[in-house]
């Protein structure tokens, strides 16, 4: 027998109060855990995602701002064009290393390609630095005029074809996951090919027409030296009155908005729970050590020390929290997994980038709830024990004698 | 030895202070019953909280074995109550989770030296003195008032104490069981020379000590 065995028999002594006070820390426990899964996961697609995306800011024709930033974070295109010379002439300013175009373009749904809505990326794979370094899967080849890579997203393997506009494309490579969705979802071709497919587009009576023409593009992504100052080289490309500069960070910012703006009600309402879990606890073991207090008498009279009285009291609370945290952590995670397209999809479909955290992440997020729910107990437990190792032994023992 | 000097508690009630006890002077040698008796409120039950520790006088000494006990701290006093002094309640007070080994043992796991195989070994060989070999792993809701009695006594009896302070050991029992568990305590105080102090009201059970020491109103007569 030891003082958490006795904890433990103490706890079992009103089984359904235990397991309804447990289940109460573990909705809590587990609303934390998701919660934070979910936002961890966001934070990391953020981090993964423009992190590695390369470019430092993003040159796009004025009226296009917030569709760029759409196009980017979910892949809807954006319909505003310039004019590809731009890049030749951004190359000469001081501050840039290297500038790359991409050109944007919807399929039609129809007979002239096989499938809906497709968002079509033009990009120059010669001086490309932002597609390729994603691409972890692809045939044991050159990447050629006819050729395709497809975002995470699309069900498409690697030698499978796809038609555009009359065009044959064969999948030559396939992006890894980002977590933005213009990589995700797009079918990237080589920018010529992009050209060639407008001119297609004109023979066909029965589509609208791609409103580019050649040599027009749909945006510049600009890498900068790495000691080059950001707001220097913006301002300089801000003289081209035809252009709007957005910077990476922009973009991050403006998806932590909208996550702010998602999560403050769930983090709000995680906090009123645990906050009402810790007073529960509060007002359940103050309960508690007024049933015990003969008990409690009983054993300070037997020789145990005032703090050996607050540990057991803390001790059973703990235990108690400590089993709701691990229910709540499997109920999380069991949710999460049942859901889990649903909560990528409306994630989404409000701008904000996903990618699941790893394993390695879930697990550490699942200690941290855990531990969270046994601070809880903890806390809810502190005044009741410190009141249960307060109490007048022989009057506790003699009590209703 | 076991000594109290000049002991007094006073209780306040707001504006209102009783005394419980006044002055109170005596010793118990090793191996001696003494019995105090009284009427209810006479200040019994508050004298032998005082002489265990667990309530602090107004003012006065406790020494057991020239140990101080109100000069020390909590942590000293439920040592010395761990070590050397025995309780025994006028109701069980038994754990109801835990079986009669557990509730036997229970004092063992406040010592320091933390609870150990002897300490088991110890239990069972009490539990079978008083006559409950048989319902070693029974819970308190399965025995009879008697029977929880003589676990009690067997608690009182784990760590060796030199003192046994007993308040109304037998107050709810039957004249039969109550003989019993007398003679059981007795036998086993004598054998390990330890100090008895009962209160109690019953005069009969009073006869049976070395001494009888009287209270009223607070004071020893």
């Amino acid at each position: 027998m030891t003082l958490i065995g006795l904890a433990i028999q103490n706890l079992l002594r009103k089984p359904f109060r235990t397991y309804a006070l447990a289940l109460a820390v573990a909705i809590a426990g587990g609303a934390v855990f998701s919660t934070a899964t979910v936002m961890w996961g966001v934070e990391r697609s953020l981090d993964r995602g423009f992190s590695k995306f390369g470019a430092d800011l993003l040159v796009v024709p004025k009226g296009a701002l917030v569709g760029m930033k759409t196009a980017l974070l979910t892949g809807e295109p954006s319909t505003f064009y310039m004019d590809l010379s731009l890049a030749d002439r951004l190359r000469t300013l001081k501050g840039i290393r290297q500038v790359t175009p991409q050109l944007f373009l919807t399929t039609a749904e129809g007979s002239h390609c096989i499938i809906g809505n497709a968002f079509l990326v033009g990009f120059d794979p010669h001086n490309d630095f932002t597609v390729l370094p994603w691409l972890t899967q692809k045939l044991p080849r050159e990447f050629k005029l006819t050729d395709a890579i497809v975002g995470a997203n699309n069900p498409y393997q690697l030698g499978n074809s796809v038609y555009f506009y009359g065009q044959y494309f064969t999948v030559y490579g396939k992006l890894d996951r980002t977590g933005i969705g213009l990589y995700d979802n797009a079918i990237f071709i080589q920018i010529e090919k992009a050209y060639e497919l407008a001119e297609n587009a004109k023979k066909f009576t029965d589509v609208a027409p791609l409103g580019f023409a050649k040599g027009q593009i749909s945006a510049l992504l600009v890498q900068l030296e790495r000691t080059a100052p950001v707001n220097v080289v913006r301002f300089s490309i801000s003289r081209y009155p035809e252009v709007k500069v957005i910077s990476a960070g922009n973009i991050v910012t403006s998806v932590r908005q909208n996550l702010a703006a998602l999560f403050t009600g769930t983090v709000f309402l995680s906090a009123v729970l645990i906050i009402a879990n810790i007073l529960m606890i509060s007002a359940i073991f103050s309960t508690i050590i007024n049933e015990r207090k003969k008990e409690l008498g009983l054993l300070r009279a037997i020789g145990a020390r005032k703090q050996r009285i607050f540990q057991l009291v803390i001790v059973e609370a703990s235990l108690l929290t400590a089993a709701g945290g691990v229910f709540g952590v499997m109920l999380g995670a069991v949710l999460m997994r049942v859901y889990r397209r649903t909560i990528g999809f409306h994630l989404e479909s409000l701008n904000i980038p996903f990618l699941w955290p790893a394993w390695s992440d879930i697990t550490l997020l699942a200690l941290a709830a855990i531990t969270l729910s046994i601070m809880v107990g903890i806390f809810g437990a502190m005044y009741p024990a410190v009141a249960a190792s307060r109490v007048d032994p022989y009057e506790a023992i003699r009590a209703g004698e | 030895m076991f000594t109290v000097k000049e002991l007094q508690k006073i209780y306040h009630f707001g504006t209102e202070s009783i005394e419980a006890l006044q002055n109170i002077n005596f010793s118990v040698k090793r191996g001696e019953f003494v019995a105090i008796i009284g009427h209810s409120g006479s200040g019994k039950s508050t004298l032998l909280s005082v002489m265990g520790g667990l309530t602090r006088p107004t003012a006065g000494v406790v020494l057991i074995e020239d140990e101080d006990l109100w000069s020390k701290n909590d942590c000293g006093r439920a040592r010395i109550r761990n070590n050397k002094v025995g309780f025994i309640f006028q109701f069980a007070s038994l754990i109801p989770t835990l079986d009669c080994l557990g509730n036997v043992m229970l004092p063992c796991l406040f010592n320091p030296k933390g609870l150990q195989w002897a300490n088991q070994e110890k239990a069972q060989q009490l539990l079978q003195i008083v006559g409950l070999a048989d319902k070693i792993h029974a819970y308190p809701n399965e025995l009879s008032g008697g029977q929880q009695r003589r676990v009690a006594i067997a608690r009182a009896l784990i760590n060796n104490p030199i003192l046994i302070l007993a308040d109304e050991p037998t107050g709810d029992l039957d004249e039969e069981t109550e003989a019993e568990v007398m003679k059981l305590l007795l036998t086993n105080i004598r054998q390990h020379q330890a100090t008895l102090i009962m209160v109690t009201h019953n005069l009969h059970l009073a006869q049976r000590a070395d001494r009888v020491l009287q209270m009223k109103k607070g004071k020893l007569q």
